[in-house]
């Protein structure tokens, strides 16, 4: 390489000189661009956090199944027709921002006296609207202060909403309200109070939603949310454009973790088979007779390992329900015998020689129609591989075919014997696990933004094993094909 | 701050190691963006896109601190090679006529100052100052040029030639310009 003199001089101004700039400037347009430090802590307290919390659901789910399964029946609704609307109790709108209140003296039931008389009752209230304008409301469960028991359903009446104070008069009132009520934490708001009769009053005790932002509030926020993004526009210049393409110029990682919290409702299909050819068969056309309906849900956290080349490893955790309902008839057999004709014998003179009464004999049949409720509940790890196919060069489908291994089962309830006896389930269905099912996914992904995405997949998945232990007569496998929804988070 | 350290915590992300590359080595990088550039917004441009490739990749520089400087030069180099390339320009045409041979001056070019330099290669026309910044200044090999620039080795060498007679003629210019003023 022959250089001039000149020619050097230029490559030792140039070659090694400098040329002062900005470095503040220079930093605050690379920085953005920069590959930031990798938050795998981020992601392991993020899915460790995610798997305890499916857990301690999971657990919660399972255990809390009340032993008194059998009383969650449905009675006929000649009966009781509030019960027939209990479904909704607990439920108190927003509409009932102010306090609802009662005067108890307008209560037309039995033995008023032991309601207006007691002081700090507590115990529950109902209130069901039986149509446009009339009410009616059931005590359960009421106590004194000191715990002297006063009754349970004693007062009940129809009453006319003119009775009940003016803020009570909206017909947009909930149809049923079932909920608590102790007067000794009574917050009676005189303002509220029409005729101030305090010591007469009932007040239920409820939860007061969030009080509403005003007006004047959002339309603040949404002016300087707005203001806000149009400084962000301003900001952004070429070099934004240019970043751009140059992002989508980076190298994909080979493999991508994503992880998906989903739920999914399934419509179960249950093969029942006797296991000899004995009285089993019986059992069977029994279980078949009963079962009136089946349903199921499932909700987890899937982790999924995907390579650029589009394999997709899956695993993560699940818990899975199926809800059997059973329904029979209950006959009760009353009978009565009561004093019915009189046979008398008179002499001559007049007088009454014998008397004899006849009884007369009354059967009253009764018969209620009762729910049982079966609950089957599986805790599973999925373990799962597939692969994404592009279809019109458009659309990405998910293809998955895995199995569950089941790490925890329980199932509880009530079946029948061959003598149509009601029998506790889990007496003869005490298993812990059931082995591993298979199943099949197929979905597709709606981005939402960069790393987050809208999970939609049908699925199907077949209990390989049978959900009755060795000592019931019959097998019973499950099959679920169900809609999942989930959403797709991007970890890395 | 140890260069190492430095190295170490970049690799790792680190954003004051970043940072530190960012205010060292700006002025060094912006100049040679600016020799191959024909705006500052065009230098500042390949500037940030070569420090962002840098930062970035900085795990694939194995070597000890005195080649640091080349391995950037070369990064930098390439980010504005590239940019160019993607510009749709024409190629120069070179006029038949030779240009005409001019008296050289030893010192001329001595009393020049960088942005002089920089403002008189502005008046070459593209491939010249690209092929006259990678050989004279920069020190690459006519093969290495042909292949940066995907031209022929000899093309290179004839790019060259015309490149340094454009330049010579510029300097003596500006220095007669700078004579005559000082006359006035």
């Amino acid at each position: 390489m022959n250089l001039s003199d000149n020619e050097k001089y230029l490559r030792d101004l140039l070659g090694e000189g400098e040329e002062l700039i900005d470095t503040e400037m220079v930093w605050d347009n690379v920085e953005p661009r920069l590959k930031k430090k990798r938050k795998r802590r981020f992601i392991i307290w993020w899915f460790g956090s995610g798997f305890l919390g499916l857990v301690v659901l999971s657990f919660y789910l399972m255990n809390g199944i009340p032993d008194e399964i059998a009383q969650e029946t449905v009675p006929h609704a000649k009966y009781n027709p509030i019960a027939q609307t209990n479904n909704d109790a607990g439920i108190i709108t927003p509409e009932l921002e102010k306090e609802l209140e009662f005067n108890s003296n307008n209560l037309n039931g039995s033995d008023n006296s032991k309601l207006n008389n007691v002081a700090n009752k507590k115990g529950e209230i109902n209130i069901a609207k039986n149509n446009r304008s009339n009410y009616d409301i059931n005590f359960y469960n009421l106590e004194s202060s000191n715990g002297e028991f006063l009754g349970m359903n004693n007062f009940n009446t129809n009453n006319s909403i003119n009775k009940f104070p003016l803020s009570y008069h909206d017909n947009s009132i909930a149809d049923n309200i079932n909920t608590k009520f102790d007067e000794s934490e009574n917050k009676i708001d005189d303002s509220n109070n029409i005729d101030n009769e305090k010591d007469n009053k009932v007040n239920i005790i409820r939860a007061i939603p969030d009080k509403e932002k005003s007006k004047s509030e959002k339309e603040k926020e949404e002016k300087e949310k707005a203001e806000k993004e149009k400084k962000a526009k301003k900001k952004k210049t070429s070099s934004d454009k240019k970043k751009r393409k140059k992002k989508k110029k980076r190298k994909k990682r080979a493999w991508k973790i994503y992880t998906t919290p989903y739920a999914a409702v399934a419509y179960p299909i249950r093969s029942l088979k006797p296991k000899a050819n004995d009285g089993s068969t019986a059992l069977k056309s029994i279980r078949n007779d009963y079962e009136k309906s089946l349903d199921a849900y499932e909700f987890g956290l899937n982790l999924g390992f995907a390579h650029k080349r589009g394999m997709v490893f899956t695993t993560g955790l699940n818990y899975n329900r199926i809800d059997e309902r059973l329904r029979y008839e209950e006959v009760e057999i009353e009978e009565t015998i009561e004093p019915g004709t009189i046979s008398v014998v008179v002499d001559g003179g007049g007088s009454i020689v014998s008397e004899e009464i006849g009884m007369i004999q009354t059967t009253t049949i009764k018969t209620r129609d009762i729910s049982l409720y079966n609950k089957y509940s599986f805790v599973n790890i999925p373990v799962g591989v597939g692969g994404t196919i592009l279809i019109g060069g458009k659309t990405n489908i998910n293809i998955n075919l895995g199995m569950d291994f089941n790490l925890f089962f329980k199932a509880d309830g009530y079946v029948f014997n061959e003598n149509k006896d009601v029998i506790r389930l889990k007496t003869i269905m005490k298993k812990k696990a059931i082995g591993p099912s298979l199943w099949l996914n197929v979905g597709t992904a709606f981005p939402l933004n960069k790393n987050t995405a809208l999970t939609a997949s049908v699925y199907v998945k077949q209990q390989l094993g049978s959900v009755s232990n060795e000592e019931y007569e019959l097998r019973q496998k499950f099959m679920t094909p169900g809609v999942n929804l989930g959403v797709r988070f991007l970890m890395r | 701050m140890n260069f190492k350290k430095i190295i170490t915590a970049a690799e790792n992300r680190e954003p004051w190691a970043q940072r530190k590359i960012v205010d060292s080595y700006s002025s060094y990088l912006f100049l040679i963006a600016k020799r191959y550039s024909d705006s500052i917004e065009d230098a500042q441009d390949i500037l940030q896109d070569a420090l962002v490739l840098i930062i970035n990749n900085i795990q694939q520089f194995k070597s000890g601190e005195n080649m640091f400087k080349p391995w950037m030069k070369r990064i930098c180099i390439n980010t504005a090679l590239g940019k160019k390339r993607k510009k749709s320009y024409t190629h120069e045409t070179y006029p038949g006529e030779m240009m005409s041979d001019v008296v050289q001056e030893p010192k001329a070019v001595q009393k020049l100052k960088v942005n002089d330099i920089l403002a008189l290669l502005q008046y070459l026309p593209e491939l010249q100052k690209q092929v006259f910044n990678l050989y004279i200044i920069d020190g690459f090999k006519h093969t290495e040029i042909a292949g940066m620039l995907d031209i022929g080795e000899s093309t290179s060498r004839t790019i060259l030639t015309r490149a340094r007679k454009k330049m010579q003629s510029l300097i003596l210019e500006q220095n007669k310009i700078r004579i005559d003023e000082s006359l006035r």
